[in-house]
């Protein structure tokens, strides 16, 4: 029962990864007149150009042959050539990963811990100070787009009122990122404060849900210590939700970050699918948002497996 | 059938409670104050720029004077001028696109929540995909397209909040499609439409409401963000975010030029975020009320 419905999310998965191909490939192909000419762009361009660039797209091809020919390269790696830097795209996006993985992780390593603190307190001091203070400064920061977030950050720790992070993170390409942590710090604070009012919220909700439950009220009749009753009946009761919570707040951040490593020029993935915005790059934008909404699905189905496994009623149904 | 003979739709007058019950709250108060405030400086404000908003006044980053009170920006131009310019264009492109994505979102919600037919498992299967990843990835998707211009960005503000509103007006709908009022609406032969847009859509004012002003927070966030990254407005324009991306640089001498902008894009969305959350909980409140 349970693993035709993991099997269902799967296949559910992979028919959103191919319609978002799809939508990717059209979008470019969708453009009215010839691509190569918009791709290049200038007034200026001579018709040797635009014939030679048609060529290197593959654009004189049928359009099916040209959405297999992508979408087998997408999969063996070949990725194309960027427009502007004539780097290979899967060299552009193999170099900025695992900075964009680092960001992320410790990103999600400071909001998760936070998250449920902040969360559990506000559900057992509902409707006091601490939750209406917690209720506020959620409020203003889910309303506070991240680039000015980010750019606050930089005001108060970085330049103006106290120096003790660098304003830009510009890591040295020939170190591993784990070598220069420093330099994350400051991206790192800035996507965990824009992407926490969510998680908190979620688990502040669960959190009233479970406490108010029966099991909570029994185990309290019976005169369990309060401490125990929240850390063994409700908190390993809300585990499901709170993972699902963090794996959207995962999900929602893989957006964030684009912003977020703009403002601080980190050489992650983001940046460069920005950079591929602004100079109309479409290889590396094609690439890039395939390689994010794979993430996103991925995660998807990560978290439906993972809250399987921590529910107990669900986990013996999988047996 | 006779006008007449209509039920009373009874939610209208609970409606106008609704809006008296949350102005009643601080926050709405508040909110509503922050809103209106930015508001007028954005649509009266230029009226009140000393300078020309690309005109240069004085050396790059100078500290302020009494020429250029918050003084001049990363070219030499006029900060204040700058800022009391740079409102309208992102409220004027949140304001459409968070109108066009609700209207669009109504529509389809209304007609898959009211359908029972494959139309709505279809419309929803759309839905999930827009939802299954972050919308600023679509938004940049369809600006390499479409490059940065105004329309471009409206539509990706619009599209990017209709699944959401979509869902929540299909849910709506769905819990009012079997209720005595629609029924007898039904049995009178009223027009199917008619009973979306006279009936239905009435009742679902309260969360629309909420979704209105919920996007209407966000949109102004994802349109300032786009003008800071640089897709959105096009220099010389002043614009907020833009002003902040511009800036960024002359932090440390010249910090009123990328203050000013970010201080009044951070009020404008939490005075609207205030007002939403006023709307929300007084609507919870009815809802509780009337239920008890």
């Amino acid at each position: 029962m349970l693993k035709a419905i993991l099997l269902r999310r799967l296949v559910g998965g992979i028919f959103i990864l191919w319609l978002v191909s799809v939508l990717v490939f059209a979008a470019i192909h969708l453009l009215p007149g010839n691509a190569a000419t918009i791709l290049v762009g200038r007034s200026d361009t001579t018709p040797q150009e635009v014939a030679s660039l048609t060529r290197q797209l593959g654009l004189d091809q049928p359009l099916i042959a040209q959405y297999g020919r992508w979408i087998k390269g997408l999969v063996t790696g070949n990725w194309g050539t960027s427009l502007v830097s004539s780097l290979q795209v899967s060299y552009i996006v193999r170099t900025r990963l695992e900075n964009s993985g680092a960001l992320t992780l410790i990103s999600m390593l400071m909001l998760s811990p936070l998250a449920v603190i902040i969360g559990t307190v506000s559900a057992i001091r509902r409707n006091r100070a601490v939750d209406h203070v917690t209720s506020l400064v959620t409020l203003c920061l889910s309303a506070v787009p991240a680039f000015a977030i980010g750019v606050m950050v930089i005001y108060l720790f970085a330049t103006n009122v106290v120096h003790w992070l660098p304003a830009a993170s510009i890591l040295n390409p020939d170190e591993p990122v784990w070598s220069q942590l420093n330099l994350v710090i400051a991206p790192a604070i800035t996507v965990a404060l824009a992407m926490i009012p969510y998680p908190i919220r979620m688990v502040r909700a669960t959190m009233i849900e479970v406490l108010e439950s029966d099991y909570v009220m029994l185990a309290r009749l019976k005169g369990v210590p309060e401490r125990r009753v929240i850390f063994r009946h409700a908190l390993r009761n809300g585990l499901g939700p709170i993972i699902q919570s963090l794996a959207l707040t995962l999900l929602f951040l893989s957006g964030g970050i684009i912003v977020v490593e703009t403002v601080f020029s980190y050489p992650g993935v983001g940046y460069a699918l920005v950079q591929g915005v602004s100079q109309r790059d479409i290889p590396v934008v094609q690439s890039i948002v395939v390689l994010l909404a794979t993430f996103c699905v991925v995660i998807n189905l990560a978290a439906d497996l993972a809250v399987a496994f921590v529910t107990p009623r669900l986990r013996t149904a999988l047996r | 059938m006779s006008r007449g003979m209509r039920p009373v739709v009874a939610p209208l007058t609970r409606h106008r409670g609704l809006v008296r019950q949350a102005l009643m709250l601080r926050r709405t108060q508040i909110g509503l104050g922050a809103t209106a405030a930015l508001i007028g400086l954005a649509l009266i404000g230029p009226l009140f720029a000393p300078h020309s908003a690309t005109g240069f006044v004085g050396a790059p980053f100078s500290g302020p004077s009494s020429s250029a009170p918050f003084g001049t920006d990363t070219l030499g131009r006029d900060v204040l001028s700058r800022f009391l310019d740079g409102g309208r264009t992102i409220l004027a492109i949140a304001f459409t696109g968070t109108a066009l994505g609700i209207a669009a979102g109504t529509a389809l919600g209304l007609a898959c929540g009211y359908s029972r037919r494959v139309v709505d498992d279809i419309a929803m299967r759309l839905v999930d995909l827009l939802m299954a990843f972050p919308g600023i990835v679509l938004a940049l998707l369809l600006l390499t397209i479409g490059g940065t211009q105004d329309w471009v960005l409206i539509g990706v503000v619009a599209l990017s909040f209709m699944p959401y509103t979509a869902r929540v007006v299909r849910s709506s709908t769905m819990q009012l499609r079997d209720s005595d009022f629609v029924l007898y609406a039904q049995s009178t032969g009223t027009p199917t439409r008619r009973i979306l847009f006279q009936e239905i859509l009435p009742n679902i004012a309260g969360p629309l409401t909420v979704e209105f002003g919920l996007r209407l927070a966000q949109s102004i966030g994802t349109i300032a963000g786009l003008d800071y990254l640089g897709l959105g407005a096009q220099p010389p324009a002043a614009d907020w975010g833009l002003m902040v991306q511009e800036n960024q640089s002359g932090l440390m001498s010249a910090p009123w030029s990328v203050l000013l902008p970010i201080i009044a894009i951070a009020a404008l969305a939490i005075g609207v975020n205030l007002v939403t959350d006023g709307i929300a909980q007084a609507s919870a409140g009815i809802d509780r009320t009337l239920d008890a």
